[in-house]
């Protein structure tokens, strides 16, 4: 490893770290607290890529206000979501249920975008325009601005839910519900708000890394998938619930692919958080730092 | 009692009889002035059009199909025997651009076409693999199928050993003669590749602002077609052999998985490696996402490396728009400019431009050929059955839209002599320019530099 490669290295992996951070953050935020392993998550991603290229291309919005409008849409998904299929219900049967209604999503969009209603974006794949142009050079290495735009939005986005958490009575709640929802409700919480809220911030923290990452790809109304993958790697590698251990496992997952893509084959780089999902499994199925059940 | 009873019931039969025989005469007669004034019921030839419908290309390709039907139709349809047939299209969608879907689902659009629409030719194939998986099946059916936009050699190796087919391929007419291939194939791409980056580097040597371009990164989509010319490990092929023979260095070579999203690793290594070209292989989206990339990366010293090489969207008139116009000085092949490659090339682009508001892509262009081509092989041939077919389709010789036109023993397209795969262009504010075919003397002085 050159002097050269060891900088792209780890400014690489610092940005995609910090993007992966961004990207989990709203899957991790709602188990956390409400015990749902949402299988629709990846889905929301997908969505709200497909949304912002339709506000913006169709409704001739400008950019964002399409991103807006797509994150409003999403918010009140999210909602429905949690009121109508996900509440109440425990884990298992919350993930089953949110990933069928993920593949009735991806399939919805799927029609739609082919159907007679918007058949010119058959002609072309859709995308998200790129929408902070140039790039910024940082010892040495070039990076492309919507990335250290998308860094530092998850820094203050982190920055924001810690203040949200340890110093304002919502956050309070959140954290009671998170802790023992029957214990909150007997001190005038409303878990159920509580989680709804939360599944509504879940679901804008996907719309957020969505708008900034679905930039670089055509949109499929498969790409969700891969999402909820990482996403899942990423919380089960760090310890369901743990916020500390979800950073340390996007920076650990964000410098394995940025090794494999640099040093060793770029077709194995999608391989390398489901190795690592399943080795962390095996060795330490809590997670590095989940508490182990008894 | 019992005669009078006889003479009731004879007279009751009797007038029982007259009435049958009126009804009888008049159903007749009815029917025999129907028969006489009735049109002749028209004869018609069912097209089956196996095409990835929900991407350009499959719809370009439907498009003009629908064209070269109506414009063959207009002129009284094909005659076969003395009789004229129309002839019709049906298209079923293979979904084949959407790389995760299984190759299963290309064949059974096959399967549909020949068993439930009755199709009794087909036209059309994208994905390499999905097509490979087609042609096995062809014997099957005994359908002829002509294979418009993939690009892989292997079942044309199949059908006939031929210098280009690669060693170990076991030819077998008898199962592939069905096939037919008016694509170039991957590995035919490298001499008009390496007669442009000569080309290209003399340019640049003695024109200012460009790059080094004999320093070269190769950026190849891992897909079956990429195989020969990039080759495996990504470089090492007779095409980057051969450049290296004329003075070119490969200095970083990779593949990439399709719909890859983020290419920084990618761009920070060509980076580092000084390279002043980059030949870009892909067919799918990633190529837009990477022309965006490299496009807004910031290149050591504001010099960015020129881009190019064969990219199937690139040469869309969608891509300028996919790109946000990064695609600004982004070379491409093959690129379907508006160009005499026969008389008939701008007539097509232009009628195609007129009814469906852009210029055709590749796919349109040897989808249109291909229809003509197969009506005036059922005219020869006076059939559409294949026993009859494949012969008058291995002797045909047909000056189309892309060039004039007939089969090789393996049937193939005869190259060298398709003047749309000899031509390169480059995308320039929103147009995509001609700037130099392998029967040029230099590059077109409109080509334009990298912008800074």
């Amino acid at each position: 490893m050159t002097y050269v490669s060891f900088l792209s290295f780890f400014v690489l992996g610092l940005t995609l770290g910090i993007v992966y951070v961004l990207l989990s953050e709203g899957f991790a935020l709602l188990y956390g607290v409400a015990g749902v392993l949402n299988g629709s998550y990846g889905a929301l991603y997908m969505v709200v890529g497909y949304s912002t290229f339709l506000f913006f291309f169709y409704f001739k919005l400008g950019i964002l206000a399409s991103i807006f409008a797509s994150l409003l849409l999403v918010a009140f998904l999210s909602y429905l979501i949690q009121k109508y299929i996900a509440d109440e219900r425990n884990t298992l049967d919350a993930l089953f249920l949110t990933l069928a209604f993920a593949f009735v999503l991806q399939y919805l969009v799927s029609f739609l975008q082919c159907s007679s209603a918007f058949r010119s974006s058959c002609q072309y794949p859709a995308f998200v325009p790129v929408f902070i142009n140039g790039s910024t050079t940082f010892l040495g290495v070039s990076i492309f601005n919507q990335y250290l735009v998308a860094d530092g939005i998850t820094i203050a986005i982190l920055l924001a839910l810690w203040v949200v958490l340890s110093k304002t009575k919502i956050g309070k709640a959140i954290r009671a519900v998170s802790q023992d929802k029957l214990a909150a409700s007997l001190v005038g919480i409303n878990p159920m708000r509580v989680i709804l809220l939360t599944s509504v911030i879940s679901a804008v923290m996907a719309g957020v890394s969505s708008v900034f990452l679905t930039s670089y790809q055509t949109l499929d109304p498969t790409i969700g998938w891969n999402i909820i993958t990482l996403a899942f790697a990423i919380v089960v590698i760090g310890g369901l619930g743990s916020l500390k251990g979800q950073i340390l496992a996007s920076f650990i997952l964000a410098y394995a692919r940025v090794y494999v893509l640099l040093f060793y084959n770029p077709l194995l780089a999608d391989f390398v958080s489901l190795a690592l999902l399943i080795v962390v499994l095996l060795v330490r199925p809590q997670g590095i730092f989940g508490k182990e059940v008894v | 009692m019992r005669t009078i009873s006889n003479a009731a019931i004879s007279r009751s039969v009797i007038v029982a009889i007259v009435v049958v025989v009126i009804v009888i005469v008049a159903a007749t007669s009815i029917l025999a002035y129907q028969r006489l004034v009735q049109k002749p019921v028209p004869h018609y030839v069912t097209l089956g059009l196996s095409l990835p419908l929900s991407y350009a290309v499959g719809q370009d390709a439907y498009d003009a199909a629908q064209m070269a039907v109506n414009q063959i139709n207009a002129n009284g349809g094909v005659v076969m025997n003395n009789t004229h047939y129309m002839l019709r299209i049906v298209a079923e969608d293979t979904d084949e651009l959407d790389w995760t879907i299984p190759v299963d689902q290309g064949v059974s659009a096959l399967e549909k076409l020949v068993t439930v629409d009755h199709a009794q030719v087909i036209l059309g194939g994208v994905r390499t693999d999905v097509v490979v998986a087609e042609a096995a099946k062809l014997a099957q059916y005994q359908i002829v199928f002509v294979d418009i936009e993939s690009n892989e050699p292997i079942v044309e190796c199949e059908v006939h050993h031929s210098p280009s087919c690669p060693p170990g391929i076991t030819a077998n007419y008898t199962a592939y003669k069905y096939y037919f291939h008016l694509f170039i194939n991957g590995s035919a791409i490298a001499p008009y590749l390496v007669k442009f980056a000569v080309e290209l580097k003399n340019y640049a040597q003695t024109h200012p602002g460009w790059p080094n371009v004999t320093r070269v990164a190769v950026m190849g989509e891992n897909a079956l077609w990429t195989v020969g010319p990039v080759g495996r490990p990504a470089g090492n092929s007779t095409l980057f052999h051969v450049m290296q023979n004329l003075g070119f260095k490969v200095v970083y070579a990779s593949l990439f998985p399709l719909n890859t999203q983020d290419f920084s690793t990618h761009l920070s290594q060509i980076a580092a490696s000084k390279a002043g070209l980059i030949m870009l292989f892909f067919s799918g989206s990633d190529g837009a996402s990477f022309i965006e990339q490299w496009q807004s990366y910031n290149w050591p010293n504001g010099q960015k490396p020129v881009v190019f090489g064969p990219g199937l969207l690139g040469g869309f008139s969608e891509f300028w728009t996919m790109t946000n116009g990064a695609a600004q000085s982004y070379i491409t092949w093959p690129a379907t400019v508006n160009v005499s490659f026969t008389p008939k090339t701008v007539p097509f682009i232009d009628a195609f431009y007129k009814e469906y508001g852009h210029t055709p892509n590749t796919a349109a262009l040897d989808m249109y050929d291909g229809v003509y081509i197969v009506a005036q092989a059922m005219s020869i041939a006076n059939s559409w059955k294949a026993y009859k077919l494949i012969p008058a389709l291995e002797s045909i010789t047909y000056t189309g839209v892309i060039g004039v036109i007939h089969f090789t023993s393996s049937h193939g397209i005869n190259l060298p002599s398709i003047p749309m795969y000899e031509q390169f262009g480059q995308w320039q504010n929103g147009v995509l320019v001609p700037i130099w075919n392998t029967t040029s003397s230099s590059i077109s002085s409109k080509i334009i530099p990298p912008p800074s």
